[in-house]
């Protein structure tokens, strides 16, 4: 209750959460920041995407933004479904997601090893090739979904085992010889 | 680094470009594209441009360039795992780079000195913005802050020789355990010979050969040595060695058994006391930061379920693991001492065991850490709907529950039953290998005695029996890896903890501040619960000693991260806090807390009397004091009423109190403490209004002289504060005087104009009032002074409405004439 009372008031007051017709937006590339959105005639600019389920729905409830900072920050509205957008439509809205999100899906652990309290990791990802150090540390690998891992390296990247039940007899085995928590 | 040195290539197209290199302020590398591929990048801040260079076809070119002239500011856009830089042109944020999170704290600089550059006109760089990033001096490794010790390089002996060490206090017991086993085993050795002696001397002795029983032990007996035997020689012979040979050997080995047990129980308990204990204190040193990313319920784990499997580990080692190791070693040199070539058929069973233990193991260690896996994450399901029992009832999702653990329990059973199946089917298979060995020793024994190979009937028998003692503990080695899996995760964990250096350790030089008067300076203090994502930015302030501050602010802008750094909870990222001008780095821990009394925005009670926890931070406070500061929390007369009065048990968090009750406990518990200085984080939030006026003038008596913080939503609570500091988004964007404030028309003037709103429309509270009034009117005088107290409430709820809009109300002026 009282956090409303310190919002910024909204002029038009509450509208409650809007779904965006996808028929009814337009995007447009932006030269700055962000992307221009066209919605019922009213257009919007340095706006950004993200995902309400990053993890389990990467696909769909994308909410469009504007405002970085999280005084200004206010939902143009969410779009259900990209794959119900125009095939530009989609394009830009992925790229913009790719904007928000930065990580490494790995898809085969290379290798796996541990020396003075670091995991020395080497993995074909998403983005290649991949060598990493994460320290040997509970917080530093943790549960993702129900069955996957995140691990946060020594610069604080991410990578991402979406499920570890996936992985060969020979990974699994490695890897949980060292993540045992 | 700020002012890395560009490769030649890219310094190449800047002088083309006729940028001399006196005029970059700011260069560094960056590693992603804006699609968040890998790539090298460099972005340079001049005093003309902001440009970001990339290589294409092996040309160096200015993917982004931005005029200086054109720009207004610029910020960081942190997003999952990578960030971009802005600026912000001609009213638009525009990008410049995109940033992985390892290069996070750099650009956040950057965007930091490319404004300050816009105000100011200059760049100035630090120290540290000088230098590679916090790493590790010896190994290179990214630290969190200078301070932050390197984990690669502290060094971590192996768990093994950790554990051996931790024993080490205990070695005479230890060695005298030691002794005791190896008697043990020395007289294991015994009755297999002796059965010997009673197949080979008294029931089938061959007269050509010489009698096994010593000669000393048959004078013993009144026998001769050197002739045959009579019969009723032989029985006082069988007496003798059955009731003094066998018995006596095996009322030995029982007590000794008794004193081994006792001796490693003994060892075993002090061992896991010692442990559970150095355990806690490490826990209770660790800072806030450490629990914020580990989950009690598993904490707790460690500290209870860990220890105690490494109890397990003591008594295993001294009575199982040590004799089965041992046992295997003397008596395959009995073996051998006994029959040469026989003891060699003994091995044959051992290669098949060793490979197939080796394969069982690869195939039982997954399954086992499942097994693990869903145990914790059992516990963790039944620790948290246990601790909200209260929302599953509320929300009637009991069957729920109850279905979940019931999934959660069900892969504890099958994961649980494939380990025990696996070793269920193969310790039998193993048993029948050792079987085929025995078999094997008996056929081919058999027929040394047979046709006298030099083997006698009793010596057989003895062999076999051996064999018994031989494979048995050979076995149950291949158990010992399973128990030393669990073990050697078990003392990691415990090991983790115990290694985990506390994050803020005071120096060997730390200064002790006994009085201190409250004065509290934040100096370009930076921090953020990740390193790459800010939450307190650049946040300077001066309070000065005795000074009544309010803090207000959104939800989320870093209020309470504020007064944690203050605590010194967290180790700010950069810049620093100082209290009575020492920086808080080089003060006594214990020294900052004992001045600073703190009422957290959700209170928390511990299991106790009320008065144990009013007095927590004074246990030796006698009741009056505790009683008064109680009544300067308007608490005393809520606990008068109940039953026990400072006596009632408060049960887990303070349950059976109230949400404003348990907040006014700890407000007593704050006031009891009697710091210099006072923090009360939206600590009447749940309490009525009225309560709160009184505590308010309570606290006015109880704060004066002190330095006191207070965080409120409601602007109410803080009508009393001397200044006001507004957050946003981690930074001050404003701070005054009430008067001030207002007469600046900013944010507070802004939220001063909601609350008045909000509150001039009619409440509960109001409605009441009118009630009151109306009656007050045609009653008697009694009731007027009550009707005094209500109207001087509402004027003072209504001064804020008044200095944001004097013309509005007639009402608020007429209360302030009566009053
Ligand atoms: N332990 C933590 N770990 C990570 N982030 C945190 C942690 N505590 C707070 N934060 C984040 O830091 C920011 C500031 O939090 P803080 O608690 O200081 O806000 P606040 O101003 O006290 O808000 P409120 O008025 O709601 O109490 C928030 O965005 C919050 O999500
Ligand atoms: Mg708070």
């Amino acid at each position: 209750m009282e956090e409303s009372t310190t919002q910024k008031p909204t002029e038009s007051g509450y509208k409650g959460l809007v779904f965006l017709d996808p028929k009814d937006i337009t995007i447009h590339e932006s030269e700055l920041a962000g992307m221009n959105v066209t919605v019922g005639g009213e257009t919007f600019e340095e706006v950004r995407a993200s995902l309400a389920l990053p993890i389990t729905e990467p696909d769909r409830y994308v909410s469009l933004r504007i405002g970085a900072s999280k005084g200004e920050e206010q939902e143009i509205g969410m779009i259900r479904d990209v794959n119900e957008l125009s095939p530009e439509n989609q394009v830009l809205v992925r790229r913009e997601l790719r904007k928000r999100y930065f990580l490494h899906v790995i898809y085969k652990i290379l290798s796996l090893k541990e020396k003075f309290g670091f995991l020395y990791f080497e993995a074909e990802t998403s983005k290649g090739l991949r060598k990493f150090a994460v320290r040997w540390e509970y917080n530093r690998v943790q549960e993702y979904s129900e069955f996957g891992r995140i691990i946060i390296d020594t610069d604080d990247n991410r990578y991402i085992i979406p499920d570890l039940r996936k992985l060969s007899p020979e990974e699994y085995k490695n890897f949980t010889r060292y993540i045992y928590w | 680094m700020l002012r890395k040195a560009l490769p030649p290539k890219y310094a190449a197209w800047l002088s083309e470009q006729n940028i001399p290199e006196s005029d970059i302020l700011l260069c560094t590398d960056n590693d992603i594209t804006f699609e968040g591929e890998y790539a090298e990048r460099w972005v340079v801040v001049t005093r003309d441009a902001v440009i970001m260079l990339r290589e294409r076809d092996g040309q160096v070119q200015a993917a982004r360039s931005f005029k200086m002239a054109d720009i207004e500011s610029a910020r960081i856009d942190p997003r999952v795992g990578s960030g971009f830089l802005q600026v912000k042109v001609h009213g638009h944020w525009a990008e410049v780079a995109r940033f992985s999170n390892a290069r996070a704290i750099w650009f956040e600089r950057i965007a930091a000195k490319i404004t300050r550059f816009k105000e100011t006109g200059e760049i100035i760089l630090t120290e540290e913005d000088e230098k590679e990033q916090n790493r590790c001096p010896t190994c290179g490794l990214l630290l969190r802050s200078s301070t932050d010790i390197c984990p690669r390089c502290i060094n971590k002996n192996r768990v093994f020789g950790r554990l051996l060490r931790m024993m080490q206090p205990y070695w005479p017991w230890a060695l005298g355990t030691l002794l005791l086993v190896f008697t043990g085993i020395g007289l294991d050795l015994v009755p297999p010979q002796l059965s010997r002696i009673l197949m080979d001397d008294i029931f089938v002795h061959d007269p050509a050969r010489p009698y096994l029983m010593p000669e000393w032990a048959l004078r013993l007996m009144n026998i001769t040595p050197g002739t045959q035997m009579t019969p009723s020689e032989k029985v006082t012979l069988l007496f003798f060695v059955v009731f003094l040979g066998m018995a006596g050997v095996q009322l030995l080995r029982i007590g000794l058994n008794i004193v081994i047990g006792r001796l490693s129980v003994t060892v075993g308990t002090k061992i896991t006391y010692d442990l559970r204990h150095k355990l806690f204190s490490r826990l209770s040193e660790l800072s806030v930061r450490y629990y914020d990313r580990h989950q009690v319920g598993i904490l707790m784990q460690r500290v209870t379920g860990d220890t105690e499997s490494l109890h397990g580990f003591v008594s295993q080692s001294t009575q199982g693991f040590l004799v089965n190791i041992l046992l295997p070693v003397f008596i395959g040199a009995a073996l051998f001492k006994m029959n040469p070539t026989l003891t060699l058929y003994v091995f044959i069973p051992a290669p098949f065991v060793i490979i197939s233990t080796y394969y069982f193991w690869e195939f039982v260690y997954p399954n086992y850490y499942k097994y693990w896996d869903s145990h914790s994450k059992m516990n963790a399901m039944l620790n948290s709907v246990l601790s909200g029992v209260r929302v599953v009832k509320a929300f009637a999702q009991e069957e729920r529950e109850i279905s979940r653990f019931n999934h959660l329990s069900g892969n504890v059973q099958a994961s649980r039953q494939r380990v025990d199946k696996a070793t269920g089917t193969f310790y039998p298979i193993v048993g029948f290998i050792f079987g085929l060995g025995g078999l094997i020793v008996w056929y081919v024994g058999g027929r040394y005695v047979l046709e006298g190979k030099g083997m006698t009937l009793g010596t057989l028998t003895a062999f076999t029996s051996y064999l018994g003692m031989f494979y048995g503990p050979l076995s149950s080695l291949t158990y010992i890896s399973s128990w030393l899996t669990g073990f050697m995760t078990s003392a990691q964990r415990v090991f983790e903890v115990l290694d985990t250096e506390p994050e803020l350790q005071d120096t060997d030089s730390a200064l002790h501040l006994h009085i201190c008067r409250g004065e509290i300076e934040f100096k370009n203090v930076t921090f953020g619960y990740d390193r790459y994502n800010p939450v307190i930015r650049d946040v300077t302030a001066h309070i000065k000693p005795g000074e009544m501050i309010g803090i207000v602010g959104r939800s989320g802008s870093g209020k309470t991260t504020f007064v944690n750094l203050l605590c010194r909870f967290y180790e700010v990222d950069q810049g620093e806090i100082l209290i009575d001008g020492i920086s808080l780095r080089e003060l006594h821990k214990d020294d900052i807390r004992r001045n600073i009394g703190l009422v957290l925005q959700e209170p928390f009670l511990f299991r106790g009397t009320i008065r144990e926890n009013i007095a927590y931070g004074r246990p030796d406070a006698d009741i009056e004091n505790v009683m008064k500061a109680a009544k300067a929390a308007n608490a005393h007369d809520f606990i008068m009423r109940l039953a026990d009065g400072y006596d009632t048990k408060l049960g887990e968090y303070g349950s059976g109190l109230s949400g404003g009750e348990r907040q006014r406990i700890s407000i007593a518990r704050a006031l009891l403490y009697d710091p210099a200085i006072l923090i009360l984080d939206e600590a009447t939030s749940s309490v009525d209004t009225e309560s709160e006026k009184q505590i308010q003038e309570a606290l006015a008596v109880a704060t004066k002289g002190r330095t006191t913080i207070a965080i409120a939503h409601r602007l109410s609570t803080l009508r009393n504060s001397n200044r006001i500091i507004v957050m946003d988004d981690g930074r001050i964007i404003e701070m005054g005087t009430h008067d001030e404030l207002i007469k600046k028309e900013g944010t507070y003037y802004r939220l001063v104009k909601i609350q008045t709103q909000l509150t001039s429309e009619p409440t509960v509270d109001r409605l009441e009032l009118e009630k009151k009034e109306q009656e007050a009117a045609v009653s008697d005088e009694s009731s007027e002074k009550e009707t005094e107290e209500e109207t001087e409430k509402d004027s003072e709820e209504k001064t804020d409405a008044e200095s944001t809009e004097p013309s509005e109300d007639e009402s608020s002026k007429d209360s302030e004439q009566t009053s």
